[in-house]
C-alpha cells in the first residue's frame, strides 16, 4: 500500500512538471487569453558566388640597376617608381577582374590577400603585395544580383631583375561573403 | 486527451527550436583565385658606333653651312669649300627587347664646337635622325636598331673660324617612354 502511494505521487509529480514546462514555454498566450495571427515568411537567399574572369597582368616593365616597384590600381593604371620604367609597348597590363553574383541589392564583404604572392620566372621571384580593390571593403550587388570586382596590387622588382616572363605559381585568393 | 495535448505542445516547441537554428545559420564565404603575370624587359642600351664628322673643309671668305643628312650625304652652302677626306653622320646602336618601341630626343638648342687652340666656336643645329625624332618612333625589330643622326654646321669666315680642329659634345636621349 505504501509502495502504491509513493508510485501514485511520482506520477502526479511528473504530470505537474510537464504542465509547468508547457505553461512556461507558452506563458504569453496562456495567461493573456488572447490570440493573434501572423504571416510567416522566409526569403531564400541564393548563395554568393565569385569567379575570376581576367588574371592580373603588370605588362612590360623595364628595369635598371636600381630596384623599384610598379603599383597597379584597380582600374589597371600603372605607376612605376625607383628603377622601374614603363616601355611604350605596354604588354597589355590589366587589373584582375572578378564577377560576384548573389542576391539582388545585397551587400557583401570583400577580403583581399593579407600576404604577398610571389611570381616566378627566369630570375629571382618577385613579390606582389599591397592589394587594393574596387569596390573596397564592401560591395553591393546590383538589382540583377551581380557586380564586377577589380583588384590591383604592387609588384616589387629587384635591381637588374632578369628579363623574361614571370607568372604566379600559386594564385592569389579573393573571398566574399554576405554582410 | 491530456497526453495528446502535451505531445502537440512538444512538437511546437521542437519546431520553434528548429526554426531558431535555421535563422542562426550563416552563408559560407566563397573565394576565387587569380593568377598574376609580368614581363621584365632587358636593360635598354645605346652606344655610339660612329661620331658625327663634317670632314675637312675651307670656310672661304663668307662662310656658310655644311649639311650632313642621316644617310651621310653632304652638301655645302655659302662660300664653304669641301675638301677631301671622310665625313659621316653619327650612328648609334640600340639594344633591347624585341619589338620594343622607343622615343628619340635630339638636341633642342645649337651645340657649340670649340677650336682646340683658341676660343673660336662654331654651332651645330637642325638635328635630324632616321628613325625621326619623337615619341615611339623607333622600334627594336629583333631587339636592335641603328639610329643615324645628321645636322647642320654653321661656318663663319676664316677670321671667325681659323684653321684647326673643332670639337664639342651633344646628347641624344633614347627612351622607352
Amino acid at each position: 500500500m505504501i509502495f502504491n502511494l509513493k508510485n501514485e505521487s511520482m506520477k502526479q509529480m511528473t504530470k505537474f512538471l510537464a504542465t509547468a514546462i508547457v505553461f512556461f514555454a507558452f506563458s504569453v498566450v496562456t495567461f493573456a487569453q488572447a490570440s493573434a495571427t501572423s504571416n510567416a515568411s522566409a526569403t531564400i537567399v541564393g548563395p554568393i558566388g565569385i569567379s575570376n574572369t581576367t588574371p592580373m597582368n603588370f605588362g612590360n616593365i623595364a628595369v635598371s640597376a636600381a630596384l623599384g616597384t610598379v603599383a597597379m590600381d584597380p582600374a589597371g593604371a600603372r605607376t612605376p617608381s625607383g628603377g622601374c620604367t614603363l616601355p611604350v609597348v605596354t604588354g597589355g597590363p590589366t587589373a584582375a577582374v572578378f564577377n560576384v553574383t548573389g542576391a539582388a541589392n545585397y551587400t557583401y564583404a570583400i577580403t583581399l590577400p593579407a600576404v604577398a604572392t610571389n611570381i616566378t620566372g627566369p630570375g629571382p621571384a618577385m613579390a606582389v603585395d599591397t592589394w587594393t580593390s574596387t569596390p573596397s571593403g564592401t560591395g553591393t550587388l546590383s538589382a540583377a544580383g551581380a557586380e564586377t570586382l577589380t583588384v590591383g596590387a604592387t609588384l616589387n622588382v629587384a635591381g637588374s631583375q632578369t628579363a623574361g616572363n614571370y607568372t604566379s605559381v600559386t594564385p592569389f585568393t579573393v573571398t566574399v561573403n554576405y554582410n | 486527451m491530456r497526453r495528446l495535448k502535451v505531445s502537440f505542445f512538444s512538437l511546437l516547441f521542437i519546431l520553434q527550436i528548429t526554426g531558431a537554428c535555421v535563422m542562426a545559420q550563416t552563408t559560407p564565404p566563397v573565394s576565387a583565385t587569380g593568377h598574376i603575370f609580368a614581363e621584365i624587359i632587358p636593360v635598354f642600351s645605346a652606344n655610339e658606333i660612329a661620331q658625327l664628322n663634317f670632314g675637312r673643309f675651307s670656310p672661304g671668305p663668307m662662310g656658310g653651312k655644311i649639311i650632313i643628312t642621316p644617310q651621310s650625304t653632304i652638301s655645302v652652302l655659302g662660300s664653304v669649300f669641301k675638301g677631301t677626306g671622310s665625313f659621316n653622320a653619327a650612328s648609334f646602336y640600340l639594344f633591347g627587347d624585341a619589338d620594343a618601341a622607343y622615343s628619340i630626343t635630339l638636341p633642342g638648342t645649337p651645340v657649340i664646337l670649340t677650336h682646340t687652340s683658341s676660343a673660336k666656336t662654331m654651332t651645330v643645329e637642325d638635328w635630324n635622325s632616321v628613325p625621326p625624332p619623337g615619341t615611339g618612333t623607333g622600334m627594336l625589330r629583333d631587339g636592335a636598331q641603328v639610329v643615324n643622326v645628321g645636322a647642320t654646321l654653321n661656318v663663319g669666315t676664316i677670321y671667325d673660324n681659323p684653321v684647326g680642329v673643332y670639337t664639342g659634345t651633344y646628347t641624344i636621349t633614347f627612351d622607352f617612354n
